[in-house]
């Protein structure tokens, strides 16, 4: 409210310069270029009153307008250096993100290295056991086969001797060796007790 | 299916008897004679065991036959009687048990002798008695003629096993030449 009151009085001002500044010139034109004292005087009179006029009238309405000005830009200032302060702090901030985060990745990094290294030497040693395994189990395997063929040759020699001596035994047997036998077995059985 | 527990409780009921009235062969011989006649008469035992017939027509139809065979009254209503409880599919094993238990009583133990060739009597007698030795019983043994064994014999008696036939003899031969 007090700026615009400000403002209207320069303006009121300003006219009754610009009338006075006009009414010297009409003046001097009318003197047609003619040196007049009084005229002279007159006109510095009438600056100076408006110059008065215009210190006495705009001098504190200026001064506080100036004043509320250079106040807020102070403020604006003041204001646009705490949100630069505040910039600078989120940049800081990002920055020391950003550099843990880096931190982070290289040591997240580091982590699936050793990992992967040691499921690389796990993998190794897996299949070294591995192969380990099957190649006893291969032997074991082949000393069975081994053994088993051992087996059954000695099963198939045998078969062959029994039934040769079943069919000796068959066509030489004779009713003597029959009893014989007999007696064998009941002698055995009574001799049991 | 044969319940041992079963056909004992009940052989021993009527071997009981038997010793009071002094009929345990009768009884054993009419039990022997219904047992024989349910394993050979298919019909014999599907109307005994059948539960579609009712009890009363079954020992009306029992009762025929037995009559044909001469069966002791006393048979005839323990016939009756395991037709009443519907035991009577149990009189096979009652039949066994029945004459174990008399054997029992009487100090025998039967068993039996395969051999190759047939033994004679005086064979059979030699052997009968030296198991009778053996076993501190009278011995009956049943014998069998079994050309396999190639030679010798093996006697059965209770859980004893008398085996000199050359048939186990070669087969003992033969798993010690495997080694």
């Amino acid at each position: 409210m007090r700026a615009r009151t400000a403002v209207w009085t320069a303006i009121i001002l300003v006219t009754l310069v610009c009338g006075g500044v006009a009414f010297a010139a009409a003046a001097e034109h009318e003197g047609e270029g003619a040196w007049n004292v009084s005229k002279l005087t007159w006109r510095v009179i009438n600056t100076i009153a408006l110059i008065g006029l215009l210190v006495y009238f705009l001098r504190k309405p200026l001064a506080k307008f100036f004043s509320e000005r250079t106040g807020q830009v102070e403020r604006e200032l003041a204001e646009a250096r705490a949100a630069r302060d505040i910039a600078e702090l989120t940049l800081k901030e990002y920055e020391q993100k950003i550099a843990g985060m880096e931190k982070e990745l290289e040591k997240m990094r580091a982590e699936l290295r050793k990992a992967t290294e040691m499921e690389s030497d796990k993998v190794v040693a897996d299949a070294e056991r591995m192969a380990k395994g099957m190649i006893e189990v291969a032997k074991v395997a082949a000393e069975q086969e081994v053994r088993k063929a051992k087996a059954a040759l000695q099963g198939e020699a045998s078969r062959m001797a029994v039934e040769m001596a079943e069919t000796l035994i068959r066509e030489k047997i004779s009713e003597m060796d029959r009893k014989k036998i007999f007696e064998d077995y009941v002698g055995k059985v009574e001799g049991m007790k | 299916m044969i319940d041992t527990t079963l056909a004992k409780r009940y052989a021993k009921a009527l071997v009981e008897i038997g010793v009071e009235r002094e009929a345990l062969d009768k009884y054993g011989r009419d039990l022997a004679d219904l047992a024989r006649l349910m394993e050979t008469s298919g019909d014999f035992r599907e109307v005994l065991e059948n539960p579609v017939f009712p009890r009363e027509e079954k020992k009306r139809v029992a009762g025929v036959i037995l009559d044909k065979l001469g069966i002791d009254p006393m048979t005839r209503n323990f016939v009756n009687l395991l037709i009443d409880r519907k035991r009577i599919d149990q009189l096979v094993g009652i039949e066994k048990a029945f004459r174990s238990e008399v054997d029992e009583i009487r100090g025998i133990t039967r068993g039996e002798v395969s051999s190759a060739t047939a033994l004679d009597d005086g064979e059979l007698n030699r052997i009968t008695a030296a198991l009778s030795k053996i076993t501190g019983k009278t011995v009956i043994l049943t014998p069998t003629v079994d050309p396999s064994l190639i030679g010798g014999l093996v006697a059965k008696v209770g859980d004893m096993v008398f085996d000199g036939t050359i048939r186990t003899q070669l087969n003992q031969l033969k798993e010690s030449l495997k080694g």
